[in-house]
């Protein structure tokens, strides 16, 4: 019986060999991150840079009167890997895996391999609060602080409206409220992008909205680093269980499982990983559709192996579109836009692959 | 074979929050024995396996599940005691046959934990009682309506369950297929099991069952042995001539 | 003719391109833009600032400014270092940016001396009494400009 996608005994027994694959991908991007960027690196000067270790920005270079040229620039070939590139590849990373994950989830919970991170509006309402932060001239923090607020409102909106609706199938009032509030918020952008100053306030908003790492700073990964890891634990440790909601809710409760109770744990998970991500790198789209999707391809629907397939394509992916985006250009392209020129054709050819079942 | 029954029900109503749908049902099942419940199109059979299952509320009555009523049961508890085969199951993603029988050893223990080498033992031997272990890492997608049911039922056996609840298990299999999953229906009674499943197949009735219940527009209006198809009583059932349905029974009458 | 960059935003990472009208107060004031690439207002990264090495950085923004003074990345940037940061006046319209206004003709002499030294002794607000007097009729105080005027 011919297969559209990988035979399931090859699967499984490949599964070390896919896993081993996948993080030297990883390695591969976190090196080729490493030389790219607008500073002119070499791999030589980057690997002498890793060896030195971080020190202190510029206060090797104040005190000594006449110091020599080669100290002065190998402090900036320093500063340039220790504080700039090392911690955009963390973030890069962290971002690809938190969104990937919530993609893979929230594909597992509403039984349907096309569904996004942003079928709940957090990327709407995460965009709604950065916008009036950034409207109301408050400072940077402040924006990332209402911009993951945002983002877990609305969830709260589309949760609580879809508890109260007892006719329908509980994930289609999900669905149906998330796209209401979706739109609700979306055009609360609008309005916002309206009312804000056209010379100054707008051009941060509109590039907010497009997404991107330039801006990463140490404080953005400490802060965020606990909620994505904390939000990933529970995700991680039920990895196996999650496979029931791929079930009807009926047969899912027949082997066991509260339904329900394991859905609210989900989407909040879920949600936290997603506003956190979206709070420091702006929206950034298509990762949490098609990396799941990709990494089911290789690795099989089965969550517990999708799982770290997911994390790990997801963490490449993003960090190789970021290498990109800071390399390819003059100056910096957005991020959402590269995801998104690389994401909707990709989108578009799975769906036409996807003749029966993934 | 053991004095309490496994599954009980007493005066009970069923129904939606809006509609009640059937009442004073009662009827009990024991290890070792089928139960086959006939009945046309809307007379509350998926209504009443859902409710016996406690996926839906009871409108009134009580339930029990070896010897204790239903409510003092946990989710996970209860799934070590019944298994339920839907109707029609969706089939999202592409899990392989032992994924799906793996599925059924999920609530038994910790929330956190990844299957045991004894929840992969017990799966492969489901898959073996059933026939079906040289299908264990294929695609569920891609094997026939046959194999799935099985594979289902293997889930179900998984489970460790004592009662197995199946909404017409026969009703999209073509007739190897059919008869196949009948002839592994009587096997597991053989090995103890409580077996209720609901069927518009009068014949597979004969086949198989030890007892028989007619449920027409939420009442059960008669309950016996294999005695009771008899096509007065069938035509009474469907609303339908008698002679047709003679007719329809002497085709496959041996 | 020295390289000057204009900072924008809270994080200072947003600034206008060669030939954006957000930049062009920096040819008009005989400096050169030190962003380079086409097109008008760009996001960037602090790599493209160690790679650019402006001589003179200016900005509107006072967040921005505050930024400047207690991180120690963009103090160890050379135009910091050589203390050649400098914040504009901004009221009571931006006078360089934000938005690109007829202030600038105002603005511009302010930056031309900034970077080019020139009188020490010029009395801003003075200046910009008189010239909110001529084209808008209205002189704002001394003390409503001296805030802005403080950096």
């Amino acid at each position: 019986m011919p297969s559209s996608t990988l035979p399931t005994t090859t699967r499984s027994s490949l599964q070390p060999v896919l896993l081993l694959g996948l993080v030297l991908l990883l390695l591969l991007a976190v090196g080729g991150s490493l030389i790219s960027g607008a500073y002119p690196l070499s791999a030589h000067q980057a690997w002498q840079a890793l060896l030195a270790g971080p020190t202190s920005v510029g206060t090797s270079v104040d005190t000594s009167v006449g110091s020599s040229l080669s100290n002065a620039a190998g402090s900036e070939l320093s500063t340039v890997v220790w504080q700039l590139r090392l911690p955009r590849i963390a973030a890069a990373l962290l971002v690809g895996m938190a969104l990937a994950t919530a993609g893979a989830t929230y594909q597992a919970m509403f039984r349907n391999p096309l569904v996004s991170p942003d079928i709940l509006g957090v990327a709407a309402g995460a965009g709604l609060g950065a916008s009036f932060a950034i409207l109301a001239g408050l400072p940077l923090v402040m924006v990332q602080f209402a911009a993951f607020g945002g983002g877990l409102l609305a969830v709260s909106c589309v949760v609580l409206v879809a508890t109260r609706v007892r006719h329908h199938d509980p994930i289609l009032a999900m669905v149906l409220a998330g796209v209401a509030i979706g739109t609700l918020f979306a055009a609360g952008i609008s309005l916002v992008k309206v009312l804000a100053d056209p010379s100054v306030q707008l051009p941060s908003i509109t590039f907010w909205l497009l997404g991107g790492l330039h801006a990463i700073t140490l404080t953005d990964l400490a802060l965020v680093s606990p909620l994505l890891f904390g939000a990933l634990l529970p995700i991680w440790l039920l990895r196996w269980r999650i496979n029931a909601l791929s079930l009807s809710d009926d047969e899912a409760a027949s082997i066991g499982v509260d339904v329900r109770r394991l859905r609210l744990i989900l989407i909040a998970c879920a949600t936290l990983m997603t506003a956190s991500a979206v709070a420091i790198a702006g929206i950034i789209g298509w990762i949490g559709l098609v990396i799941p999707h990709a990494a089911r391809l290789l690795a099989g629907a089965e969550f517990s192996r999708l799982l770290p397939a997911t994390l790990l394509l997801g963490g490449s992916f993003l960090l190789i579109a970021d290498s990109f985006a800071r390399s390819v250009a003059a100056i910096e392209l957005p991020l959402g836009i590269l995801t998104a020129f690389v994401g909707a054709p990709a989108f578009l050819l799975l769906l036409a692959r996807q003749g029966r079942s993934a | 074979m053991s004095t309490t029954p496994l599954l009980a029900a007493h005066a009970l109503a069923i129904g939606h929050p809006r509609r009640t749908v059937g009442e004073s049902i009662n009827l009990q099942l024991a290890g070792g024995e089928v139960l086959c419940l006939l009945g046309p199109n809307g007379s509350g059979k998926t209504t009443l396996f859902r409710t016996l299952l406690g996926l839906l509320p009871a409108r009134d009555g009580q339930i029990e599940v070896a010897g204790q009523p239903l409510a003092r049961w946990s989710r996970s508890q209860l799934a070590s005691k019944l298994a339920y085969v839907p109707q029609n199951p969706a089939l999202p993603f592409a899990f392989s046959l032992e994924e799906v029988v793996l599925m059924g050893r999920i609530a038994h223990g910790s929330p956190f934990r990844q299957p045991s080498r004894q929840d992969r033992a017990l799966a492969a031997e489901a898959l073996h009682s059933l026939g079906i272990a040289h299908l264990a890492e294929r695609a569920c997608t891609e094997v026939s309506g046959g194999e799935r049911q099985l594979a289902l039922i293997a889930r179900a056996l998984a489970q460790q369950a004592e009662v197995l609840i199946l909404d017409e298990p026969t009703s999209s299999l073509d007739f190897g297929n059919q008869l196949r999953v009948l002839d592994c229906l009587s096997s597991l009674r053989a090995r103890g099991l409580a077996i209720l499943l609901s069927t518009h197949q009068p014949e597979h009735a004969l086949r198989i069952a030890d007892r028989i219940l007619f449920l027409k527009q939420g009442q059960l209006i008669a309950s016996g042995g294999r005695e009771l198809i008899t096509p007065a009583a069938l035509a009474r059932l469907y609303d339908s001539d008698e002679a047709l349905i003679a007719a329809g029974l002497g085709m496959h009458m041996r | 003719m020295p390289s000057l960059y204009l900072a924008r935003g809270s994080d200072g990472l947003e600034t206008p391109l060669p030939g954006s009208i957000n930049g062009e107060c920096i040819p008009a004031a005989c400096a050169r833009n030190a962003a380079r690439g086409p097109g008008g207002l760009a996001r960037v990264s602090r790599e493209h600032l160690l790679d650019w090495a402006p001589d003179a950085i200016v900005t509107q923004y006072a967040e921005f400014a505050a930024l400047v003074a207690r991180d120690p990345f963009w103090q160890s940037l050379p135009a910091v270092r050589a203390g050649r940061f400098h914040l504009a006046p901004d009221s009571p319209f931006g006078w360089l940016d934000g938005p690109p206004s007829i202030s600038r003709l105002l603005g511009v002499r302010w930056l031309h001396q900034r970077l080019h030294g020139g009188n020490e002794n010029i009395d801003w607000i003075e200046q910009a009494r008189d010239f909110h007097q001529l084209f808008y009729g209205h002189a704002p105080s001394r003390e409503q400009l001296a805030s802005s005027l403080s950096a």
